[in-house]
């Protein structure tokens, strides 16, 4: 065998031990770059192109905090190992265990918000739903994931996003950038994801007073919560349990008293397109 | 010496004929003390083990050795049970040594080979070994490398036999050929130094009140000899952290290719190897932690089945995640169903895309089906999908690392030799254990014929040298190579994962290379075929040509892309300016 083939070879050996590290090592491709997607919406990148994007990335959701794409490919470029251990951590423990079997999603068509709506005051359902109204927020605005390779971690990155959401609710803190850096400190120091800790750098985008306030009361508050690792909580299964008793098992203190504004105007924006689909597929009917 | 023998034996003879002696039936009810006449034997041999037989075997077909020596062999167990050993022919026994292309023409040289049923035997043509983290992979092919035995027909690596197989040969051989006395169903009681002075014999005192002295007290007793105690020979070695698991596993036959490969994964927990045995049954040796051992020996088989089957095929978290829940489920106290493991084995499958029409899929799949006609793609790159494990054919075994800190006793403990696992024990990893012992015999019985040929005494330290020097560098390297890799391939930190599938990947790359590897692993042409160094010396220079030879081309295509954009580039220029 020539040299040149030696030298091709030993090189595919990278990408193929960073896919095995992944799991997705058994597809005994002939080439030497993996560019088949793994699952849909599956964009594969080689190192090079996710260091740009990691960069390129970090830029835009500096600038424009607003980017939700932006930021989530931050997190996903920038994952690394941290995914196979939180990918461990849920395979370690049965309830963790149940989610990666049922893989469920947390969007509009799978939470039956009138059903929450309807549960006891104080419930964790409820303060969900009341949490989504107060801020005008709605559990549909998760960009699904790109750049992850392994099918499983994939979703574990997915869930990590859906997750959010509820530890907002669980928290009880709005969806100011304050109160949202908080929630990346605690994030971090909960599952070890490295997005959640450059996240913090757009505490530059804060008055000094928010600043100050931040580092002062809120980031103690969250480096002292949460024992057990958030990603290993089935959600879904605990709507009828009490938040304080769920805080209680999770660890999570009682944060310092928020400010709330008006809410945001995702909710009714989404509620606007829903009545607008709903005229036109009636006037369809009509006319047929 | 042999005049006081014959003057010992005379005079007990004629005291027992006049009845001044107690007759033989009054001894049995007497301890064995001092007062027995020892009996002297040239050569003793304690341990009766595939290395003592051998040695014994090739001694007693020396002509030599057959005229001058008297050679006793010393066994615990019941010999008669090897000599009886009989099994039908799809059933095997567990343990099952590879015997490389060297063990196998020492074994014809001393006419031993023509005993053991061949027929039981399978020669190896391929091995796929591959990491169990990064899925690196290095594949041996007996054909390309142009190795196997000028005597066998076709290529092969190393021919795989079980003990058994090979030790009722060896008895055969020694029951029909030579007039070495065998003593079996005795165990050596203690061994002494006969006499105050430095040249003093051993004295071997056996279970049945018998005194053996030794010109040669040769030790192939083992790991715990006492042969090594009697000498006083410091040995240092440590115990794995791994046991090995045995067993016969049976499977349908391989639909495109005969089952002549050996596969072997290199998972962090320890190697788990698939030796083919027959087109219909293979064996398996799974060296993991001795927690998962034991658990995995105490599960229904068809866990074990199941688990064997993924063991090759999931990537390493699932199979930690299952061992884990092996673990866990064993110390609760109920062990995993097999319904329960298919059950989690499918869900790590899909959770890996592995679909069912894979080569990777175990559990979901059922394998009486899917071993018939056209295999998947892939399924050549592992072993094929057990069915079925031969009843009692579970065991497992603790694995150490060992050596002898010399082979050839000194002062108190002179006239002493180890050989086998007495002297040695290695990690079952690449097959050699039994090899090295083989090769231990057959360079004592070269000594020892030697020392006859020429006069010398054959217990003297001088003539047992050679031996020492030949052997014990030779198996020290073969020893620590195979601790390294087992201790390399323990770690799972992505540096040392990544150096050394890049090493194994390029190391798969040189043909030359990895023919020179096989070849001092004992897997060489036979004596006939001593050109094989020239050969792999060829095509070493053929891979370097070859590489100059593109590294030339490329860089004058090179040179012709630059002259050429240089060119176009000075014309662009001229004619813009123009």
């Amino acid at each position: 065998m020539s040299l040149p083939t030696i030298s091709r070879r030993a090189l595919s050996t990278h990408f193929r031990i960073y896919a095995a590290s992944t799991g997705a090592a058994f597809r005994h491709q002939t080439r030497s770059l993996k560019t088949t997607p793994a699952y849909p919406g599956h964009v594969p990148l080689n190192w090079f192109e996710n260091a740009f994007l990691a960069a390129g990335s970090a830029f835009m959701a500096l600038a424009d905090p607003r980017r939700g794409d932006m930021v989530a490919a931050l997190g996903e470029t920038t994952a690394g190992p941290a995914l196979p251990r939180l990918r461990e951590r849920m395979l370690e423990s049965a309830e963790g265990r149940r989610i990666l079997r049922d893989r469920p999603r947390v969007n509009s068509s799978t939470v039956d918000m009138d059903k929450l709506a309807q549960l006891p005051e104080g419930s964790f359902g409820h303060t969900y739903v009341t949490w989504l109204e107060r801020c005008g927020v709605t559990p549909d605005t998760r960009e699904p994931v790109h750049y992850i390779d392994d099918p499983e971690l994939a979703y574990v990155m997915q869930r990590y996003r859906e997750c959010h959401d509820f530890y907002h609710a669980l928290c009880g803190l709005p969806v100011s950038v304050e109160y949202e850096l908080a929630l990346k400190v605690l994030e971090f120091a909960n599952l070890g994801l490295p997005s959640a800790l450059l996240s913090t750098a757009a505490a530059v985008r804060l008055t000094p007073a928010k600043r100050a306030r931040l580092l002062s009361e809120y980031v103690p508050w969250a480096l002292r919560c949460g024992a057990r690792s958030l990603i290993t909580v089935y959600w879904e299964q605990r709507w009828e349990q009490d938040t304080k008793e769920l805080r209680r098992e999770l660890g999570i203190l009682d944060p310092p008293e928020p400010k709330w504004r008006r809410p945001l105007g995702e909710a009714k924006a989404a509620a606007a397109k829903r009545a607008q689909a709903q005229e036109m597929a009636q006037a369809q009917a009509v006319s047929q | 010496m042999s005049l006081k023998r014959v003057a010992s034996g005379s005079t007990s003879r004629v005291l027992k004929q006049t009845r001044l002696l107690p007759s033989r039936i009054h001894r049995y009810y007497s301890t064995p003390t001092s007062s027995n006449a020892p009996e002297d034997s040239d050569v003793v041999i304690v341990g009766g083990g595939p290395a003592g037989l051998a040695l014994a075997s090739a001694l007693g077909s020396s002509d030599a050795v057959k005229q001058n020596l008297k050679i006793t062999l010393v066994e615990f167990g019941d010999l008669e049970k090897v000599r009886g050993w009989n099994m039908p022919s799809d059933a095997f026994s567990n343990r099952v040594s590879s015997l490389t292309n060297v063990s196998q023409n020492f074994l014809e040289e001393i006419g031993a080979w023509d005993l053991v049923d061949e027929g039981r035997t399978c020669g190896l043509e391929e091995m796929k070994v591959w990491d169990g983290i990064s899925d690196a992979r290095i594949d041996f092919n007996a054909a390309t490398l142009g190795l196997g035995s000028s005597m066998t027909a076709g290529n092969q690596m190393a021919r795989l036999t079980e003990n058994l197989n090979l030790q009722r040969g060896l008895l055969r051989h020694l029951d029909q050929h030579t007039n070495v006395s065998l003593l079996d169903n005795t165990k050596v009681d203690s061994i002494h130094h006969d006499g105050n002075d430095a040249d003093g014999w051993p004295a071997v005192h056996l279970s049945n009140g018998k005194v053996l002295r030794a010109r040669l007290l040769v030790g192939a007793d083992g790991f715990n000899s006492p042969v090594r105690s009697y000498a006083g020979i410091e040995s240092y070695g440590w115990n794995y952290p791994t046991h090995a698991i045995v067993a016969t596993l049976q499977h349908a036959p391989r639909s495109l290719q005969p089952n002549t490969t050996a596969y072997q994964r290199f998972l962090p927990t320890g190697p788990i190897a698939f030796l083919p045995l027959s087109p219909t049954a293979s064996s398996l040796v799974w060296s993991t932690r001795p927690a998962l051992a034991a658990a995995l020996k105490q599960t229904d088989p068809l866990v074990l089945v199941r688990m064997i089957n993924a063991a090759f095929r999931l990537p390493e978290v699932s199979l930690r995640y299952l061992h884990d829940r092996i673990l866990e489920a064993s110390t609760a106290g109920a062990p995993l169903t097999p319904s329960e493991i298919t059950d989690e084995i499918a869900w790590r499958e899909r959770a890996h895309d592995i679909h069912e029409y894979s080569a990777y899929a175990s559990a979901s799949v059922d394998p009486v089906s899917v071993n018939i006609g056209i295999p998947p793609e892939g399924a050549e790159l592992l072993p094929p999908l057990v069915e079925n494990i031969q009843p009692g054919t579970v065991a497992s075994f603790p694995l150490r690392f060992n050596h002898a800190e010399a082979y050839v006793g000194e002062g108190r403990g002179a006239r002493t030799v180890l050989v086998g696992d007495a002297a040695h024990t290695i990690h079952p990893l690449a097959g050699q254990g039994l090899n090295l012992g083989l090769g231990d015999a057959e360079c004592l019985a070269r000594c020892i014929t030697g020392a006859v040929q020429r006069g010398g005494d054959i217990g003297s330290h001088t003539a047992l040298l050679p031996y020492a020097r030949e052997r014990y560098f030779e198996n020290h390297k073969m020893m620590s190579a195979v601790d390294k890799l087992h201790k390399l391939y323990a770690s799972t930190a992505p540096p040392v994962v990544w150096a050394r599938s890049v090493g194994v990947e390029v190391l798969n790359e040189l043909d030359a290379l990895k023919a020179g590897v096989m070849a001092s692993a004992g897997a060489g042409p036979g004596p006939g075929r001593g050109d094989a160094s020239w050969g792999m010396a060829a095509s070493g220079v053929e891979a370097l040509v070859g590489g100059a030879r593109v590294v030339t081309a490329v860089r004058d295509g090179v040179r012709a892309v630059g002259v050429g954009a240089l060119q176009q580039l000075a014309q662009s220029l001229a004619g813009r300016s123009r």
